[in-house]
């Protein structure tokens, strides 16, 4: 019986010694932290929080690494908009500049401004919900950032971002819907920042802010010109809208930029991946339309955007390559002009503000009394201000030079010869007298010039506008989904939304009035 | 002489015994072979009176005028012989049949006869015999439903090893547990991309010196791993270290050398020169040119040297020992050097109730340029790619020359592409050097506290510091390296706590039920801290300086990491089993698991099991001994550690900026443990006087809750989810059956076979990879698609399916050309095939006459297919042996249609290849046929029959992967890209399989 009792005993103790375990689980909470991974408190320090605005700032046009930025914007925007064309024949010649739409390229083009704007805006979102002067901040980059994606896809994932309905999709914003957003977003970015200054609280930006180190002003400022932008942009389909969220703008006490010094461009020490793309891999070259506009009106800015051509026959000319050509050799084009080196990257200008308010004059929006002419002129001399070319007079009154034919020296077939419709036939001198297709023919021709290099808008004024008049493709591989002289009108949606997010992707299908393909025009896309 | 010291000490702890009793019986116990058998337990039969036999095999004791004396000794059948005189000598033979005992889980011994599972045993003989650097590897086909696939990471390179299928889409390796102790088998650098680069580690099984095991058993079944818990998912391996005997000291010195040669190199072509001057490629004009390749690789060398000392009392075993394993790969400058010491030391006290063991191991291990597999840092690659015609010996000769505009030497060869370097180099520039210190200690006492009650604490601290550093010099191709050069080095230390307290009952209730409880709980601590260094991208600031001093950009590059990897295990488990009969069996185990990386979850494991001996319970006269069982259980995989911490969830600094989580749990689910369920029946039979025995085991495993990584939409947020779910099953089939041909005092002949058949196939992954347009979306275990290549995870595939670039075929099958006459591939990639074999075969015979002895094995893989991006690279460059005929034949013959729709028989070769190969080629082209048969083993032993001036010597003559009787791939299908989870079944440069000749002997005092 002893024995019996001396087991249980035994039994006891052991069972005492097994709840240790148990216990010693308390501190697994504290074991399970990887010491190398952020707290929201290490994050609040410094409003450290804040830093993902960095990578926004950097991600609406992504600078590094370069392969990035050449498939998000170089060989989509950079190209259609006349700027640039690349000599590599990529794919055996059979890519987005032939017209056959890469999707391993063109799925960078759109997961990149998932990845580096709208996921670190969700992430500032749902951690910086105490300030709420960062999140009107946020708003108005998001803008920036998103409708660059809008205008080259159409209907895009945004407002329903981040949210899966019930069977796991994420839905598609419409662009009426999208463009209602951006503009109720935009407001509410310069209400909320307009509310922190009043506190008289010195900004808390510039730690984060690449553009304007922080300066309150400036960005109302850039958010009403891009609230001006978007409103223009809307102008054909939908202009009472336009007319509306444009006068907003114009009439607001800061109103819009008007300086270079209040330009959107992007100042860190990172060189322009363009750089890169142009000298280091040889991928990019002059775009047959600038070499003909600049050339013909003898531009000053011509030597800031290009530098002659190397190839033997043309040198020390200006060169460029037609976009969508027969290329079999990279060595063929690959002595064309370069681009000069660039600096900061830039998505808005002063001079660009003026266009727009030049436009707004001419549709009658309320512009304070400011003639198309006058904001015409203005935005002339704020480009040449931007480059150091000092007075604009002179090649604001020359009324006689033209854009000039356009030959190509390796190979004749895609020369254009004079009197070609492609070739524009504008001026630069104002002519108050001109009808308003013309007018705005003058004006967008010469937003074109001063927007260099920013392809991504430049392309989408061309499809609202149709100017300035660009060169069609030679080679068109869209297999007759995209028509040759009306030119592209949309990058198609990728396959891994068709993998991924089926559902999603349709419902942008649904709303976008065509097949998704490329030659189906945007909303605001119309005659 | 430290070690005569030793023996003087050991002696002084030999303490004898002594009992009164009546009378006095004396006499020797000795084995078959005539040598007396030292420490050999005699106990009068029925009292606690006993004692043990001395150094010449000589005993003496007192006892009751009829009584009867038990004689037992550890690896020999015991004997009862009642006493008639007062001498009495005993033969004891060696072998124990039905009273066997095997090591099971937790270190408790158990009767096989009572096990609900198959155990495999392998002894410590078998596996030292034909001796591998890497002690685990000897283990190939031994034992059935055992994968071993070697890295190819050269001497002393990692290995993969899976037991009955791949099971899980984190991890297949099975547990390693040392004496009772679980350890850890870290294994870092693996290759999971095409490209590598990556440079093998090693893994913690190889530190091992083969001389120290005793035995292995293999736990295949979840259901013998049941108390393992979660770790135990993939079976498990358990390893016992030899310990001291009592009894006379006991000298071992062994020392072998193996001889490695190359075979299975690629078949290369050296008639067709370089297309022209300044090409990549050899599709030029034909010419006479000397093969440069097979000169290339060294003879290996191996030498194991270790020599050991055990012996003991009573109360008190020592058991010491040292090796020394140097060994030079193929690879020239490929260099390994490796010194284990161990230690260990049992002390009983009380009257044998407390027993106390100590155990200390340190291995010090050196390894110089381990080949690294894939595309990058590879010498493998310029070495085959050198375009025909060029001198390879001026190469090799000035593989640098001096550069006048940098002022310094760099490297010289014809050309600038990231595949390839000047091998030369790669061996003396691109050097890599892997350090390893490790320490293992353990403590452990049990105590008697009552008859048949034990209570056992153990304690073990296991420690390993790697060192890791790459030397890359300026000029070194320009994606791999800055322009002054690369410096990678990594410090890993891996820190294992583990302890155990285990209460031991068992009772024979009454003369019909035997019990045997375990009770026990254990707590388990593992801390990985790695610093990672790596100059790419920031550069270094002077050439060829290889100090974090140098770094020029440290916080522009890849540069300064640190990472630490914790997690705290605890467990409480339990089993017990009762045995009617010695008939009936049955079993039951729990265990419950915490861990820290699931910290607000406890999981539950139970096993059930049951085994008849039913020989036993009728009576059937064909058989000496049957039994069946039958065993279900259910462990579990853990979650990585930190993974269910909002914390990770919400990002990381890196290279001092911040950057956002982008894997995020789907749909915030609370994650659980990784589940395998399986099934398990067996059958056991012995006929023919015991000569013929034969195994079966028939089982079935769902895994299921894995985790994965699947990809997200991007409007999502996230750019991986992570989710718990999939269903992966195993069934399979093992058996083993072995004859004893001969068997006679003088010559024995025994025979086996085995044989093991696997199916794998995934059943469910998650359903958003279902509701695709175009059937279930692919899980990539590999870097998606690069190279035409992917290892692929599909719902209705199999583990491991190889998926690539297939020929675009018309309706009746035919490839079609395209306008130029070239083959069409498919879009995307298609899946070709599955490396693993559809079964596995074995044929092992052990002979023997007198001292002489012949062992060999013979071991097959049936079914599966590989695939070869080495060769869809070569063939590009018109390198390989097949271009070359095909340039002979001036055709590649083909079954296909033009594009006109005409039949095309044949096309040119250098059209067809220019379709096929290359990195963007059709990969359909590059799989074969993986079935190989080979000689794997064979060995011839001698055993001088009388000891040589006091010493017992064995000579054995050996001899590894001695032919292949058959093998279709160019290259050895065991030979695996990676021993991760990915990469399977795919050759990518691997070094070539090796085939090896060597020497044992070994000699005890």
């Amino acid at each position: 019986m002893t024995i019996k009792y001396k087991f249980l005993g035994f039994l006891l103790v052991f069972l005492t010694l097994t709840m240790i375990p148990t216990g010693c689980n308390k501190d697994f909470e504290e074991y399970n932290q990887n010491p190398t991974a952020l707290t929201n408190d290490d994050l609040k320090k410094d409003y450290r929080i804040f830093e993902p605005f960095k990578t926004m700032i950097r991600g609406i046009y992504k600078h590094t690494p370069p392969w990035q930025t050449q498939l998000q914007q170089n060989l989509i925007g950079d190209v259609y908009s006349g700027y640039m064309m690349p000599p590599t024949p990529f794919a055996g010649n059979s890519n987005n500049m032939t017209y056959n739409l890469v999707d391993g390229w063109n799925t960078w083009a759109f997961n990149i401004s998932y990845a580096n704007v709208m996921s670190p805006a969700s992430f500032i979102e749902k951690n910086g919900k105490d300030f709420p002067e960062f999140l009107a901040w946020l708003k108005i980059v998001k803008v920036e950032g998103m409708h660059r994606l809008a205008d080259m896809f159409g209907p895009i994932m945004y407002s329903q971002y981040g949210q899966l309905d019930a069977d796991g999709a994420i839905a598609y914003d419409c662009l009426p819907d999208l463009y209602e957003t951006f503009f109720r977003e935009l407001d509410e970015g310069i209400a909320g920042l307009e509310a922190f200054q009043a506190t008289g609280k010195p900004s808390p930006f510039g730690r984060f802010d690449e553009v304007y180190t922080g300066d309150i002003d400036k960005w109302i400022k850039f958010a009403n010109t891009l609230r001006l932008r978007l409103a223009i942009r809307v102008s054909k389909i939908d202009p009472a809208l336009a007319k509306t969220q444009g006068e907003k703008s114009l009439t607001h006490p800061l109103g819009i930029i008007t300086v270079n010094d209040e330009n959107f461009t992007v100042k860190n020490d990172i060189d322009h991946p363009v750089n890169t793309i142009n000298t280091a891999w040889n991928d990019v070259r002059m775009g047959a339309p600038m070499e003909s506009i600049l050339v013909g009106y003898e531009d000053p800015r011509l030597p800031k955007f290009f530098e002659p051509a190397t190839q033997t026959n043309v040198a020390g000319e200006y060169k460029g390559i037609r976009q969508g050509i027969d290329i079999s050799s990279k060595d063929t084009y690959i002595g064309f002009s370069k681009i000069a080196p660039l600096g900061n990257v830039q998505l808005m200008v002063a001079a660009e503000a003026q266009f727009l308010v030049a436009e707004a004059a001419l549709r009658g929006w309320n512009t304070n009394g400011v003639t198309a002419q006058q904001a015409y002129e203005n935005a002339v001399q704020i480009s040449f201000d931007q480059y150091g070319l000092g007075d604009a007079s002179t090649y604001l009154n020359d009324d006689t030079k033209k854009a000039l034919p356009y030959v190509d020296p390796n190979n004749a077939a895609n020369s254009l010869p004079a009197g070609d419709p492609h070739i524009s036939t504008i001026t630069v001198k104002w002519n108050d007298g001109d009808d308003f297709e013309t007018k705005l023919e003058r004006i967008i021709t010469q937003k074109w010039i001063a927007m260099f290099p920013d392809g991504q808008e430049a392309w989408s004024e061309y499809r609202r506008t149709g100017y300035p008049k660009l060169f069609p493709v030679m080679v068109n591989n869209s297999g007759g989904e995209i028509d040759t002289e009306a030119g592209i009108k949309r990058v198609k949606y990728i396959s891994g939304e068709y993998s991924l997010n089926p559902k999603g992707v349709k419902s942008g299908v649904d709303c976008l009035g065509g097949p998704d393909t490329g030659g189906t025009p945007l909303w605001w896309d119309v005659d | 002489m430290k070690s005569k010291n030793l023996l003087v000490f050991l002696l002084l702890l030999f303490v004898g015994s002594s009992l009164w009793a009546q009378q006095t019986v004396t006499g020797k116990v000795i084995d078959d072979d005539g040598q007396a058998l030292i420490g050999a337990n005699i106990i009068e039969s029925g009292t606690a009176n006993g004692t043990t036999t001395d150094l010449d095999g000589n005993y003496s004791i007192r006892v009751a005028n009829d009584a009867s004396l038990e004689f037992s000794l550890v690896g020999y059948k015991d004997q009862v012989i009642a006493v008639t005189g007062s001498t009495l000598n005993v033969t004891l033979s060696e072998g124990v049949e039905l009273g066997e005992i095997v090591v099971t889980a937790l270190g408790i011994s158990r009767e096989k006869k009572g096990l609900t599972y198959a155990v495999d045993e392998v002894s410590g003989d078998e596996v030292n015999t034909v001796k591998d650097a890497n002690v685990i590897n000897a283990l190939s086909g031994k034992t059935p439903g055992l994968t071993i696939k070697k890295g190819s990471g050269g001497v002393g390179g990692s290995t993969r090893i899976v037991l009955r299928g791949n099971k899980s889409t984190t991890n297949n390796d099975p547990l390693y547990v040392i004496d009772g102790i679980p350890m850890t088998n870290n294994r870092s650098g693996q290759n999971a991309k095409v490209f590598g680069g990556n440079i093998d580690s090693g893994d913690g099984i190889s530190n091992i010196n083969p001389d120290d095991i005793e035995s292995i058993s293999v736990l295949k079944g979840a259901s013998a791993a049941a108390l393992y818990g979660s770790q135990a998912a993939n079976g498990v391996i358990l390893i016992t270290t030899k310990k001291g005997v009592k009894g006379k000291p006991k000298v071992t010195v062994s020392s072998s050398y193996t001889s490695d040669k190359a075979i299975q190199l690629p078949e290369l072509q050296f008639r067709y020169g370089q297309t022209t001057a300044g090409d990549k490629s050899s599709w030029g004009p034909k010419g006479t040119f000397d093969d440069h390749v097979s000169g290339f690789f060294n003879k290996g060398n191996t030498f194991i040297n270790s020599f050991s000392v055990s012996g003991g009392s009573d109360n008190a075993t020592s058991y010491f020992s040292y090796s020394n394993t140097k060994a030079n790969g193929i690879l020239p400058t490929n260099e390994l050097n490796r010194h284990n010491v161990a230690f260990n030391q049992s002390m009983s006290f009380f009257d044998k109730k407390l027993e106390l063991r100590g155990s200390v191991n340190y291995i010090k291990q050196e390894v110089k340029n381990r080949p690294a597999g894939g595309l990058y840092f590879n010498p493998l690659t310029g070495l085959y790619f050198l375009p025909r015609g060029l001198d390879f010996k001026d190469y090799t000769d000035n593989y640098e020359v001096y550069s006048q505009e940098r002022n310094l030497n760099v490297q010289n060869w014809h050309a600038d592409n990231h595949i390839q370097q000047n091998p030369w180099w790669i061996l003396n520039r691109n050097q890599s050097f892997n350090n390893r210190d490790r320490y293992m200690t353990t403590l452990s006492a049990s105590y008697k506290l009552m008859d048949g009650l034990k209570l056992q604490l153990r304690g073990n601290l296991d420690k390993t510091f790697d060192h890791f550093t790459n030397e890359i010099y300026a000029s070194t191709q320009g994606t791999l390296a800055d322009p002054n050069g690369r410096f990678r080095m990594n410090r890993i230390n891996n820190t294992q706590v583990y302890g155990d307290a285990l209460l031991m009952y068992n009772k024979q209730v009454n003369s019909d039920i035997a019990l045997d409880v375990n009770v026990g709980m254990s707590h388990t601590l593992n801390n990985q801290y790695s610093f990672i260094v790596d100059s790419k991208d920031g550069g270094l600031s002077f050439a060829n300086e290889f100090y974090i001093q140098n770094l020029l950009k440290p916080l522009l590059g890849r540069s300064l990491n640190e990472y630490t990897n914790r997690e705290k295990k605890n467990a409480v488990f339990a089993s017990a089993q009762v045995g009617y009969k010695s008939m009936l069996y049955f079993d039951v185990t729990g265990r419950n698991d915490w861990s820290s990386a699931l910290p607000n979850t406890a999981y539950f494991y139970p096993s059930l099991g049951m085994t008849a001996i039913f020989t036993e319970m009728m009576d059937l006269s064909f058989l000496d001994y049957g039994k069946m069982r039958l065993s279900y259980a259910k462990v579990g995989n853990a979650v990585p550690a930190y993974l269910t911490n909002p914390r990770s969830q919400r990002g990381y600094i890196q290279n001092g900026n911040f950057i956002e989580p982008n894997t995020v749990i789907y749909n915030d689910i609370e994650l659980v443990p990784e589940e395998s369920a399986s099934l398990e029946f067996g059958l056991d039979l012995k006929a023919i006087n015991n000569k013929l025995g034969f195994n079966f085991t028939w089982y079935k495993t769902n895994t299921t809750n894995q985790f994965i990584n699947i990809k997200a939409p991007i409007g999502s947020g996230a750019s991986f989810w992570l989710v718990n779910a999939g269903d992966i099953a195993n069934k399979g089939i093992e058996m083993a059956l072995s004859y004893d041909v001969l068997k006679s005092d003088k010559l024995s002949w025994n025979t086996s076979f085995n044989y093991a058949k696997n199916t794998n196939e995934v059943i469910e992954l998650h359903p958003r990879f279902d509701n695709q347009e175009d059937g279930p979306a692919a899980f990539y275990l590999s870097n998606e698609a690069a190279n035409s290549y992917g290892m692929v995870l599909q719902k209705g595939g199999a583990f491991g399916d190889v998926w690539g670039v297939k020929f675009m075929r018309n309706d009746a099958g035919k490839i079609m050309l395209d306008t130029d006459g070239k083959p069409r591939k498919e879009p995307g990639l298609g899946f070709l095939g599955n490396p693993n074999p559809d079964f596995a075969l074995g044929w092992s015979n052990s002979l023997s006459y007198q001292g002489v002895s012949l062992n060999f094995l013979i071991d097959g893989s049936f079914g599966g297919q590989v695939l070869s991006i080495s060769n869809a690279l070569m063939d590009e460059l018109g390198v390989t042996e097949a271009t070359a005929a095909a340039r002979d034949a001036g055709k590649v013959e083909i079954d296909a249609v033009a594009a006109d729709g005409s039949a095309v028989s044949s096309i040119d070769p250098q059209l067809y290849y220019s379709a096929v190969s290359g990195r963007n080629g059709i990969t359909e082209a590059y799989l074969y046929d993986a079935t190989n048969i080979r000689l794997r083993e064979l060995s011839l032993g001698y055993k001088f029959p009388n000891r040589v001036m006091g010493t017992g010597i064995k000579l054995s003559l050996i001899g590894r992967n001695l032919m292949f009787f058959k093998n279709n791939a160019p290259f050895d299908p065991d030979i695996t890209a990676s021993t991760g989870v990915g990469l399977q079944g795919v050759d990518i440069f691997s070094l070539p399989s090796t085939r090896s000749f060597g020497v044992n002997l070994s000699l005890d005092f």
